[in-house]
């Protein structure tokens, strides 16, 4: 089973493969939250994770994070494979790793000021004399907007959320991380905040050369920051692609769906025009067989019941797992308009 | 271009004179007596809504969307709570209705579908009788008529085997299922006036869309006025007639939809759109950010609210407060409270109806640049 997976990526700084994650529940079942799912993340790439809720893009991320460690399957950072270091050395390495939560608020301590919260994974660490220190968090603050001499001695609830997640920024930048990984990371912000810190992550991104899991149930929040993007729907990955070939040519009935469902911005859209999803995903529980999507799937039909659709290169480095995907009709139009132009220019 | 703005905003005037608007909100203000002084959540709002059609709202957190419905609803009564101007509901002054003179008009005529329904439900009560204790203190119904029609609003909501559903607690229901639950609830009574205060916002994206189309229907159907309130532009966008911008706590633009959209008068509103991450941008656009945040509802600065994060802003700006006005010669329906209105360049040369830059240090064109944003 060693062979190389389609749409692996040249020099990956992380590498997933089959990933499986379970968790028993109370009476006795088993929620398949996340199951064999693989994928790579390149130097210096974007990685969006997009999909509902319970589709596993959270329990995917932490489970990168070894938090908790998966129920299977690999993880590979930076050449070492997390899942069977020992405590002291998963805690070294994860200096490399760094999160970014939902919830800006509560993820920091309401006790300690601004300064010593950016701080402390410094101290931890021992990196630097505390007047080192001292600077170092100064310079972070500083990259991610705040004056450092106004707001460092202050509280978390002197914030806005806005604020808040601007000091998670800085203190997961703290120990000069290569990945970072977001989960959700602007969903509890409003609009025009959410775009402050969506400029400020990519700038975050180019300014300390950042490898970034960018994980969001957003599409087009998702669209903005990704290089690449996978699609996921109940613990597995429907489809995985260039950001903006996933955007205007998805091959997936639910990739699909799930564009349709965005409201626009835009009146001369009526919602009647678009097709709706009927009913709701499944208990991971008790997944569907085959494809997991064929409850809720419009083109579904006895072999998707009873085959599991592997994921699969259509074109390059877009890769779908279904057993009917959708004709890519933006391609075939951007192609056919392309060829016009040849013909024209004939 | 001119003709057909006129066309539409006379189409309004017509519909505004046909009949006798459902819901009036004058001039109305609701204040808070708190610690750190008197916070102005709502400040000096008008609209009006008529029986049919669905009103946007929109704004960001503390924008005051929130407290303006609760109040129209009346869910907002304390000795600390400070209101003023009116509220009248199919003629009626509903302002200062206190909760027992109240009873026979909210939750019957008028009904709210909140954001969360996990805790708009109660979760010690099943499903069953949380539907039919309204119809039993308004409709007057037997308890087997309470429960064949709490079936029927059940199934109407599309919600599947409800003989079952009315037997399970709201623990029991997916978010959805949750939603369509409590707006089977406010259904109940066949309100003429539905508040819904982002009703999709706890929702996934699939079931967003089918719960604001199962809205869409009952409003249709019973032929209701609707008022939705959300942060989304993108909700409101193809699903209302008229949309309301809100800043901290002020109207700061109006207009009838397709308007709004076509041809945005209030920097704000422009701000707003801006920020919103379309699907049809290439990955990587950077996204205009609107800086800053806004004011402290308690220490609301002189002049207009939205000058310390405007990018036109200039002195006038920030001495006085701008007066909701229309352009007249575009369209009276379209208010906007600006003093150098977005667009205001291209309009046709009919002169002005927002007079231009006070004093010579701000230059000739009506529409500034940056220069004067002090921060």
């Amino acid at each position: 089973m060693n062979f190389q997976p389609l749409g692996s990526r040249p020099d990956p700084l992380l590498s997933v493969r089959d990933l499986t994650v379970e968790f028993g529940t109370k009476d006795g079942q088993t929620v398949h939250a996340v199951s064999g799912i693989s994928f790579d993340v390149a130097m210096g790439e974007t990685l969006g994770l997009v999909g509902e809720s319970g589709c596993g893009k959270s329990t995917t991320s932490r489970a990168v994070m070894q938090l908790p460690p998966p129920t299977a399957g690999s993880v590979v950072f930076d050449g070492r494979e997390l899942t069977s270091l020992s405590s002291l050395e998963l805690r070294k390495t994860r200096t490399q790793l760094q999160m970014i939560f939902q919830d800006p608020v509560s993820s920091l301590n309401p006790r300690r000021s601004v300064e010593d919260i950016i701080a402390e994974p410094l101290a931890t660490w021992s990196r630097g004399t505390p007047k080192e220190r001292k600077a170092k968090v100064y310079e972070l603050m500083e990259a991610v907007g705040l004056d450092g001499t106004v707001v460092g001695k202050r509280r978390r609830r002197e914030f806005s959320g806005g604020q808040c997640q601007r000091i998670s920024i800085a203190r997961a930048l703290a120990l000069e991380p290569r990945m970072l990984i977001c989960d959700e990371a602007v969903s509890a912000l409003d609009v025009s905040v959410q775009a402050q810190i969506l400029n400020l992550l990519q700038e975050m991104k180019q300014r300390f050369d950042l490898t970034v899991i960018f994980v969001a149930h957003d599409l087009a929040v998702v669209k903005r920051v990704s290089d690449r993007v996978a699609v996921m729907y109940l613990g597995k990955i429907c489809e995985i692609a260039p950001a903006d070939l996933l955007y205007a040519a998805p091959r997936h009935h639910y990739t699909a769906a799930l564009l349709a469902s965005i409201p626009q911005p835009d009146p001369t859209i009526r919602p009647g025009d678009v097709p709706v999803l009927s009913g709701e995903p499944p208990s991971p529980t008790d997944p569907p067989t085959g494809c997991r999507f064929r409850t809720r799937c419009p083109r579904a039909e006895d072999r998707c019941a009873a085959e599991v659709p592997e994921l699969t290169e259509h074109s390059p480095g877009h890769l779908v797992a279904c057993h009917f995907p959708l004709e890519s009709s933006v391609a075939v139009d951007v192609l056919r308009r392309q060829t016009d132009a040849d013909v024209l220019r004939l | 271009m001119a003709d057909q703005h006129a066309n539409i905003s006379t189409t309004v005037q017509n519909d505004d004179e046909r009949s006798e608007p459902l819901l009036v909100v004058e001039d109305f203000a609701v204040r808070f007596h708190t610690r750190r002084g008197l916070v102005r959540a709502v400040d000096g709002v008008s609209f009006e809504l008529h029986k049919g059609k669905t009103l946007g709202i929109v704004g960001e957190s503390g924008c005051g969307k929130t407290v303006l419905s609760r109040s129209i609803m009346g869910l907002l009564h304390d000795p600390k709570v400070e209101r003023s101007g009116r509220v009248l509901f199919e003629g009626r002054d509903v302002t200062h209705l206190g909760r027992r003179q109240g009873r026979s008009i909210r939750g019957t005529e008028m009904a709210m579908v909140f954001q969360d329904p996990m805790t708009s439900l109660n979760p010690v009560m099943k499903v069953g009788r949380q539907l039919t204790e309204g119809m039993k203190a308004h409709l007057g119904l037997t308890p087997t008529q309470r429960v064949e029609s709490a079936v029927r609003l059940l199934r109407s909501v599309g919600i599947p085997s409800p003989e079952r559903r009315m037997e399970q607690y709201p623990f029991e229901l997916s978010g959805g299922m949750r939603q369509r639950v409590t707006i089977a609830i406010a259904m109940a009574c066949n309100p003429k006036l539905l508040l819904a205060d982002e009703p999709t916002t706890a929702l996934d994206v699939t079931i967003q869309a089918q719960i604001l189309n199962l809205l869409d229907v009952e409003k249709r159907d019973r032929n209701m006025g609707m008022i939705l309130v959300t942060h989304d532009l993108g909700v409101v966008a193809g699903r209302t007639e008229e949309i309301v911008v809100m800043y901290a706590g002020q109207i700061v633009e109006r207009a009838p939809t397709a308007e709004l959209f076509n041809a945005i008068r209030h920097p704000y509103t422009e701000a707003l759109l801006r920020s919103i991450p379309k699907l049809d941008e290439p990955s990587g656009t950077p996204l205009a950010a609107i800086g800053g945040r806004p004011p402290a509802l308690h220490a609301i600065p002189p002049g207009c609210r939205f000058a310390p994060r405007c990018p036109y802003a200039q002195r006038r700006c920030f001495e006085d407060a701008p007066p909701l006005t229309s352009d007249a010669s575009v369209s009276a329906a379209h208010t906007f409270a600006c003093w150098y209105p977005v667009g205001v360049e291209i309009r046709p040369t009919g002169g002005p109806a927002v007079e231009p830059a006070v004093g010579p240090s701000a230059g000739t064109s009506a529409r500034p640049t940056v220069e004067a944003v002090a921060r």
